[in-house]
């Protein structure tokens, strides 16, 4: 059976006896630490160096970004009738859309673009109440103000390529 | 606190604790070199932490408890090798009056797992309470506890039944 004073005899005879000298002095310790911290003060400064250059690094790839985001909401109006990606497809339903403009320039121009500029009567105002009226309303209300936003500036601008003009905000000059 | 001043003091109390300390990790590890490495490394942990100490008063204390962590640490990361072949052979204890019964029970307390070993040192060598040994291992009281009841066990186990037999002829 082990008891525990037999454990602090066996340490205690340890102790007693002899043992090696010590081969680590203070001064040991103390140049291995100066050489510790000196790795770890060059190896924060690097660290600190390449976060520094990594944040940078990422400013300059985003900041275009995101700076380029507001002039491609703008830009495409003019661009894109060239690249024609989307203006083929509409091309077809546009003149559908201008065509009843034509006929009817009082109700379907308004309804797309420049309601306030055209029609006295204020034209959303105007419209609602005029849409138990007549089904010319109806017909030419959707598609307008769904995608035709781009789809009729897509369509207007090679009408007005004449002109050379671009953008949506002089439309209602150019038809006007 | 300046760089000078912490470097005589960490010093001076290297020169006071030093052997005491390498003892301890004697006890721990079981051979010296390994002990004065972990000495050796406890007192830079030490050297590193102390301009940062805002109370030095249970310094000791705090280097006892470095040592028997990082003899765990690296009996952690040497697990693998902890039986190493070697061409000589294993260092004995300066033996003294009844020295058979040390020896054996040394050799044995050399198979204690060693975190087990551990709580016996700082229990029965450091004469630690439950408390303070469950601290200085961050650990609950109840594991101290039966990490101390384990390494009894494993040392009954390791020495068998012919050990009272020999204490008592000694």
């Amino acid at each position: 059976m082990v008891r525990e004073e037999d454990l602090r005899e066996t340490f205690s005879a340890l102790r007693a006896g002899r043992a090696p000298e010590l081969g680590v002095t203070a001064a040991d310790v103390v140049r291995a630490g100066g050489r510790v911290r000196r790795r770890r003060r060059a190896a924060a400064v690097a660290g600190s160096g390449v976060l520094t250059a990594a944040a940078v690094a990422v400013a300059v790839f985003l900041l275009p970004l995101g700076r380029g985001g507001a002039p491609d909401t703008v830009g495409p109006a003019g661009p894109t009738t060239e690249t024609g990606t989307t203006t083929t497809a509409p091309v077809t339903t546009t003149p559908a859309t201008t065509a009843p403009a034509t006929s009817g320039p009082a109700t379907t121009a308004p309804a797309t673009t420049a309601p306030a500029t055209t029609s006295p009567p204020v034209p959303t105002s105007s419209v609602v109440p005029l849409n138990p009226v007549p089904t010319a309303p109806t017909t030419a209300g959707p598609p307008p103000r769904t995608a035709p936003g781009v789809e009729t500036s897509a369509a207007r601008t090679p009408v007005n390529t004449t002109s050379g003009d671009r953008g949506g905000d002089h439309d209602p000059v150019t038809t006007g | 606190m300046t760089d000078l001043t912490w470097d005589a003091e960490f010093s001076d109390h290297f020169a006071r604790r030093a052997d005491a300390m390498r003892f301890t990790a004697y006890l721990l590890c079981g051979n010296w070199s390994e002990a004065e490495d972990v000495m050796q490394a406890a007192f830079l942990k030490l050297y590193l932490a102390g301009p940062r100490m805002a109370n030095r008063e249970g310094l000791d204390a705090y280097l006892r408890q470095i040592v028997v962590r990082t003899f765990l640490a690296e009996r952690r990361r040497v697990r693998w090798r902890r039986e190493r072949l070697t061409d000589s052979p294993p260092e004995l204890p300066q033996t003294g009056p009844s020295s058979e019964v040390k020896i054996v029970l040394w050799q044995a307390l050399g198979s204690v797992p060693a975190r087990q070993r551990a709580v016996l040192v700082l229990r029965f060598w450091h004469d630690l309470s439950v408390e303070e040994t469950a601290e200085a291992l961050r650990c609950s009281v109840g594991t101290v506890k039966s990490q101390a009841s384990r390494g009894l066990a494993a040392l009954r186990r390791r020495l068998g039944p012919n050990f009272a037999d020999l204490r008592m002829e000694v």
